[in-house]
């Protein structure tokens, strides 16, 4: 009898505990979920869209928000490899249109997060250099459409170089003999930086070995002793402040600075140089197609455009407003499509996979 | 004590120490001050850095969400630090010692594992999570501190007032309470300047969407020296030297408080 | 019936109370510790992060490079714990025992540092270190050097702020532990007839290891996975631990391949520290004093 009493009171004591426990796990959850219902409510006429952070000015986006009441929403992200990775943890990410680089299209096509443009819905096609179509990421154009563009190259200061440049090819930053200053400053990013050494050997860009590639890592090893910083932001920085007198950057953070300062100059050299594409994508998810074309058919027109190209120096695809921008914004002569600049820079198709990229990158700075 | 040069040598070490401890913090303060924009030209002073401090909006708005997560998690970790403390009063094991390991396992290694654990089970990042993940950095400063102050009321005062009738709640609330008062509020301030101060945890944990003020000041370093990003520093190490100066000045009143006793 | 059942709540409420704390600890630090040690044991992608259990990570991850990484870190994490603590002990040894009035001033000086933001610190660092910064400007005034120096982006650069960053941290566990010596013991000593440098060696030193090993562990274990300092200041040429957990997490978006580099690099650490922990007993044992 009495032991029948003491293993009531003791399951009793666990139902308590249990319930207790409970409570508080149910307390948490409400806690976290309730606050993303908050996230959830969005109108109906609004678009969701995720794009790096210097790509359309918000003055853009709230002239399109009067002009038609539709409400944007913008996600930034900073890498384009965290896109996929959270496409692919989260089915239904709540976004609409997506503006990544032009080579992690292919793994987003190939999860199935995107879905066609209907080209016939947008006015701004024809206005397109054929050159930035029809490339080997998205061959028909079928899932993405080109909007900025940019390339890789070398800022200089004038000042340090008083006989200019002592040539213009890649030797200057991957040859110990032919590096023009004590130390210079290159790319973080591996992907850009084994294109590089592409050009620099002369490589075909279709393909690389196993051999190519333990070259690649032997040659950075060996730069490393003149490299003064990796860096994809501080370029501009390190050439306003006299850090380092040559620099590998994007063409859009040495112009920036050129258009303060008359000491900075940008070549693009001999052996060429690699091309990125801004492109817009629409997600697969996404119910909103009427909204989501006017809205593109508005941030490719002439003055919106013409706006963030000058806001953020970057360069657009479309004929008129690429030829009515000013040389300053564009930085170096020849670069238009068809001129003799333009004909050296080209995409870097993904022939290598993430792993692979990483592992040079990896390998090279343990060292 | 003899006027030896021996006698010297420890304080001015000391002293020097101070200094090399101080020197960068205060030539930020002074340069924040400065006109121009590099140390190399010193155009006079003013306050120009600190209005364009005070009229950006992303700074607000950065700031915004740093105060937001900082009180949040001060609350949710003092109220339950304050709960398991009075709660384990009676247990014989140190169930603080528990808590010690929120302090020292690296940064990384709880910022890493709760945004593996997030994104597994597909909690959409951003402040929320940065709540919770700062609640628990928290939870290993207020327990020891709550519980090293509750350690020192007299159990009997507790019995004396549940002998007398009070319920167990008055007990607490009008006896117990007052007691922890300066504890509360010296852990309270300390999660506050944690959470201010932390930068991993933000990094890995926030998602793009949510950013904070060590975010947002570790973006601006990157992109190079920006004169606004001295004044913020000042600011900042203003408002932690106040948080610090209560802090110091509590505890310097409990220890004078037992003493008197 | 009901009666008891309110007995029964009354008797439990100590466990409401502490279950909150409790399950945010096992909840937000057990769990995911336990999680990245399942994402380094299996793999698989995206939604199906855990999918097969595999030690292929771990074998991809025992790599010349990345084992040359942790060490790199080691010898960092070593070397700012060991000379804070060479620098922060005769600043603890006149606070603790040197300073009758005064303290509360000094002890307030010595925590600000403590609490400010790492990335003010590094800012500061920058500041002065730069190529226009104050240091190079000072030295073209006094005429040393023609042209500014570079002392950013430099292994001189991440050390020096490391060392900085924590010395602040060794001070406090030396100092409360020098505190609680019972100064009678060093009078006792001194009134025997012992010199400083016989007391020092004997009495407080072995007296005050508690707060040494605290203090070295601390600062050790916390500097070896930092993130901030090495990638700020660093020029990013070398990867340490902090930097390549975040290039296999972010850039490379590898999760399961970080997963088992934390797990690599926390027991060389853990194996690290138990080393030195032996170390620290040996000497305290060479040492001791019968009291």
């Amino acid at each position: 009898m009495m032991n029948q009493n003491k293993f009531g009171n003791f399951f009793l004591k666990i139902c308590v505990r249990l319930l207790f426990i409970l409570f508080w796990i149910g307390c948490l959850l409400g806690f976290i979920f309730l606050s993303q219902e908050k996230k959830d409510i969005v109108e109906d006429r609004s678009l969701s869209i995720y794009m790096w952070s210097d790509r359309i000015d918000e003055f853009i986006l709230q002239k399109f928000q009067q002009e038609t009441g539709i409400k944007i929403y913008v996600n930034y992200y900073d890498s384009n490899e965290e896109l996929v990775s959270k496409f692919e943890i989260a089915k239904d990410l709540n976004c609409d249109l997506i503006m990544p680089s032009e080579y992690i299209i292919q793994p987003l096509v190939q999860g199935g997060f995107l879905k066609k443009i209907d080209k016939s819905r947008c006015d701004f096609i024809d206005k397109i250099y054929p050159q930035f179509m029809g490339l080997s990421f998205d061959p028909a154009n079928e899932y993405s459409l080109p909007i900025y563009w940019d390339v890789l190259g070398i800022g200089y200061t004038k000042s340090y170089f008083k006989q200019g440049l002592p040539s213009n090819s890649w030797a200057m930053i991957f040859d110990k003999k032919s590096v023009p200053c004590k130390q210079i400053s290159m790319v973080d990013d591996s992907r850009e930086a084994i294109f590089l050494v592409n050009k620099y050997f002369g490589w075909d860009s279709n393909k690389l070995t196993v051999d190519q590639l333990q070259d690649v890592i032997n040659l950075f090893v060996e730069q490393k002793a003149w490299v003064g910083s990796y860096t994809d932001y501080q370029q501009g920085y390190f050439l306003t402040s006299q850090t380092y007198p040559l620099v590998v950057s994007q063409r859009e953070r040495v112009v920036r600075e050129m258009l303060v300062n008359d000491d900075i100059v940008f070549t693009v050299p001999d052996e060429g140089s690699l091309l990125f594409l801004s492109n817009v994508v629409i997600c697969a998810t996404s119910k909103k197609d009427d909204l989501v074309y006017q809205f593109l058919n508005y941030i490719y027109r002439y003055e919106a455009l013409m706006h963030s190209c000058k806001e953020f120096v970057i360069l657009p695809t479309i004929k008129d407003v690429l030829q009515d921008l000013p040389f300053e914004y564009i930085g170096v002569q020849g670069l238009m499509p068809g001129q003799e600049i333009f004909d050296r820079v080209s995409i870097f198709s993904n022939i290598l996979t993430q792993k692979q990229i990483n592992d040079v990158w990896i390998a090279f700075k343990s060292f | 004590m003899q006027l030896r040069l021996k006698n010297f040598l420890l304080p001015c070490y000391v002293v020097l120490f101070c200094i090399f401890l101080y020197l960068p913090i205060i030539i930020l303060t002074i340069y924040s001050f400065n006109e121009g924009g590099f140390p190399a030209q010193w155009k006079g002073l003013s306050l120009c850095w600190y209005y364009d401090l005070f009229a950006s909006i992303e700074i607000w708005r950065v700031f915004l969400n740093s105060v937001f997560v900082a009180f949040m998690a001060a609350f949710l970790s003092v109220t339950f630090g304050l709960m398991l403390v009075y709660g384990a009063r009676k247990f014989t094991t140190n169930i603080a010692s528990f808590f010690y390991s929120n302090i020292l396992v690296p940064d990384i290694v709880i910022a890493v594992g709760t945004l593996s654990l997030f994104s597994y089970f597909m909690v959409p990042l951003g402040l929320i999570t940065l709540v919770i993940a700062h609640t628990l950095l928290g939870l290993g400063f207020t327990i020891p501190i709550l519980k090293a102050r509750l350690d020192e009321l007299d159990p009997r005062l507790v019995e004396a007032s549940l002998d007398l009738g009070a319920s167990a709640w008055y007990t607490f609330y009008h006896i117990v309470l007052p007691f922890l008062y300066p504890a509360i509020l010296v852990s309270t301030l300390l999660v506050i300047i944690v959470s201010f101060d932390d930068f991993v945890i933000s990094f890995f944990c926030a998602g793009s969407s949510a950013q904070t003020l060590s975010l947002y000041v570790f973006t601006m370093i990157r992109s190079g020296i920006s004169p606004t990003v001295n004044a913020l520093s000042a600011i900042m190490l203003l408002v932690s030297s106040i948080f610090i100066l209560v802090i110091s000045l509590l505890q310097v009143r409990l220890a004078a408080h037992d003493e008197s006793k | 019936m009901f009666e008891e059942f309110k007995k029964l709540i009354k008797s439990e409420t100590y466990f409401f109370l502490i279950t909150p704390a409790y399950m945010w600890q096992i909840m937000f630090l057990v769990l995911p510790i336990v999680f990245v040690v399942v994402l380094s044991l299996s793999a698989g992608q995206g939604a199906h992060l855990v999918q097969s259990f595999t030690l292929q990570n771990f074998y991809e991850v025992f790599q010349l490079s990345q084992i040359r990484i942790v060490v790199r870190s080691i010898v960092l994490a070593s070397t700012t714990a060991i000379a804070s603590l060479f620098i922060a002990y005769p600043v603890a040894y006149f606070l603790a025992l040197h300073i009758k009035r005064f303290k509360f001033f000094f002890l307030f000086l010595l925590s600000i540092p403590f609490l400010i933001n790492v990335l003010v610190q590094v800012y500061a660092w920058f500041f002065i270190l730069e190529k226009n910064g104050v240091i190079n400007h000072v030295l073209m005034m006094l005429g040393l050097v023609e042209k500014p120096l570079n002392f950013l982006n430099s292994y001189f650069a991440i050390y020096l702020v490391m060392f900085h960053v924590y010395l602040p941290f060794m001070i406090m566990p030396i100092y409360s532990s020098l505190e609680k010596i019972d100064t009678r013991l060093i009078e006792a000593s001194y009134d025997l007839g012992a010199s400083f440098r016989t007391t020092f060696w004997n009495i407080i030193l072995p007296l005050s290891m508690p707060g040494v090993q605290a203090g070295f562990f601390l600062v050790y274990v916390v500097s070896f996975g930092e993130y901030v300092i090495p990638s700020l200041l660093g020029g990013l040429k070398h990867f340490f631990v902090g930097t390549l957990i975040s290039e296999y997490f972010f850039i490379g978006n590898d999760w399961h391949l970080g997963a088992a580099f934390i797990c690599l690099s926390c027991g060389i650490l853990f194996i690290s520290a138990i080393l030195y922990y032996v170390f620290f007993n040996k000497i305290t044992v060479r040492s001791k004093v019968i009291r």
